[in-house]
């Protein structure tokens, strides 16, 4: 597997990270939205897998290690830049949230680079961000609660990370 | 007075966000979240009703985030069927003061400045990959591309006859895609272009950080906030 990244990856990671950064600033409202009107489990289904979307649609996009990492990572980046009520929590999340997936992508040899893979990704990517939740935020409740917005960010980020991937296999005309 | 240098602002944010989740009492947090939020709504300006927006939406978020999980300790008052406790209180007001912090930063950062000089500070001063400050500088580039692009697209949507803005996951699809597929096209030119004029074999301009009277403001802010807090309870 080719590690060395061209220019044609850099500008690739580019269109990753302003189409992920301005859809993670959106998902501020919706997280935002859905927990004012649905409480804490809403939000996290509705929103959760829409902030891990950086690192399918740039592993999708650009098929080298670190990909994920890079596209999630810096989506953040742009998220802090432009900016959002998060600042630099972001940034936190985005390096946390690149690892959890790229690891997934790691396992799978990066040989996959699909929807199921993308699922995997948004998957992995739920451990960390609830985990930073509870550290940063004191989002901590009792084993069955936390179980439960476990799941949600699971769910939600297998679904995103899925169409994710979709999207970026449709871009590259590999639609299927 | 010239702006203090980006790179010396970047770790002013950075530390105030890691500060803010280090204190855990509320007199420690209101020292930096009050402070850092009055700046940076004063220096934000372009974003400043964005921001309180956000932030009023996220605070009555983690109120009832914090009625589900930290409900607890004596009755602050009693709204209809729902008991509010000190604990929630007390806990929206731990996160309000924390997210303020952290906002204030991050506006403290990115709105005085433009974001290809933050760029070219990262780049040059803080030693960021140049591949890395590369693809940011040309997503920033991006963003009033793809504003045109998605004028475009629109206006064909309105005259085959279809509504401008999506509200069914069919039409943010015929939206969305073009949108990307666009960008995509852009970027493998954009890329091999660079590619061409020589993009492995440039070499990244650095300097060192200026160290003046602003970058010894916002270095002394940054102690106050460090050592202030830690004389309180």
């Amino acid at each position: 597997m080719k590690a060395r990244y061209t220019a044609v990856d850099y500008t690739m990671l580019g269109v990753v990270a302003v189409v992920s950064g301005l859809i993670f600033w959106a998902t501020w409202f919706i997280y935002d939205l859905g927990s004012a009107v649905g409480g804490p489990v809403v939000a996290r289904l509705v929103s959760y897998g829409l902030w891990f979307i950086g690192a399918p649609l740039a592993a999708s996009l650009i098929r080298k290690p670190l990909s994920a990492f890079l596209g999630e990572t810096l989506g953040a980046l742009i998220e802090t830049i432009i900016p959002t009520a998060g600042g630099f929590t972001n940034l936190i999340y985005g390096l946390a949230q690149g690892a959890a997936s790229e690891l997934a992508y790691a396992l799978l040899g990066y040989r996959r680079w699909g929807w199921k893979a993308g699922a995997l990704a948004g998957v992995f990517a739920a451990f960390p961000c609830v985990a930073l939740d509870a550290v940063l935020f004191n989002e901590i409740a009792t084993a069955g609660v936390m179980a439960l917005w476990l799941a949600a960010a699971i769910i939600s980020g297998a679904i995103y990370g899925a169409v994710a991937s979709t999207a970026s296999l449709a871009v590259r005309g590999e639609e299927r | 007075m010239r702006r203090p240098s980006i790179s010396i602002v970047f770790i002013y944010s950075l530390t105030i966000t890691l500060l803010a989740f280090a204190y855990r009492s509320t007199w420690r947090l209101a020292v930096i979240g009050l402070l850092n939020g009055a700046a940076g709504i004063y220096y934000g300006k372009r974003y400043r009703k964005l921001i309180l927006l956000l932030l009023a939406l996220s605070v009555w978020g983690t109120f009832l985030d914090a009625l589900a999980v930290s409900n607890t300790g004596p009755v602050a008052f009693v709204l209809g069927p729902l008991t509010v406790r000190r604990g929630a209180l007390t806990a929206t007001a731990n996160i309000g003061l924390r997210l303020t912090a952290i906002a204030g930063a991050a506006l403290l950062f990115a709105a005085p400045s433009d974001p290809r000089s933050i760029v070219r500070g990262l780049e040059e001063e803080l030693h960021m990959p140049s591949g890395l400050a590369f693809s940011l500088a040309y997503a920033l580039r991006l963003i009033p591309l793809m504003r045109r692009d998605l004028g475009e697209i629109q206006l064909a949507r309105l005259e085959r006859g279809y509504r401008k803005t999506p509200l069914t996951p069919r039409d943010m699809g015929s939206l969305i895609m073009p949108l990307l597929s666009v960008a995509y096209e852009r970027a493998s030119w954009a890329g091999i272009s660079a590619e061409l004029r020589g993009f492995g074999l440039r070499k990244p301009r650095r300097r060192k950080i200026r160290v003046g009277m602003p970058e010894i403001i916002v270095l002394s802010a940054l102690a106050a906030q460090i050592i202030i807090p830690l004389l309180l309870p």
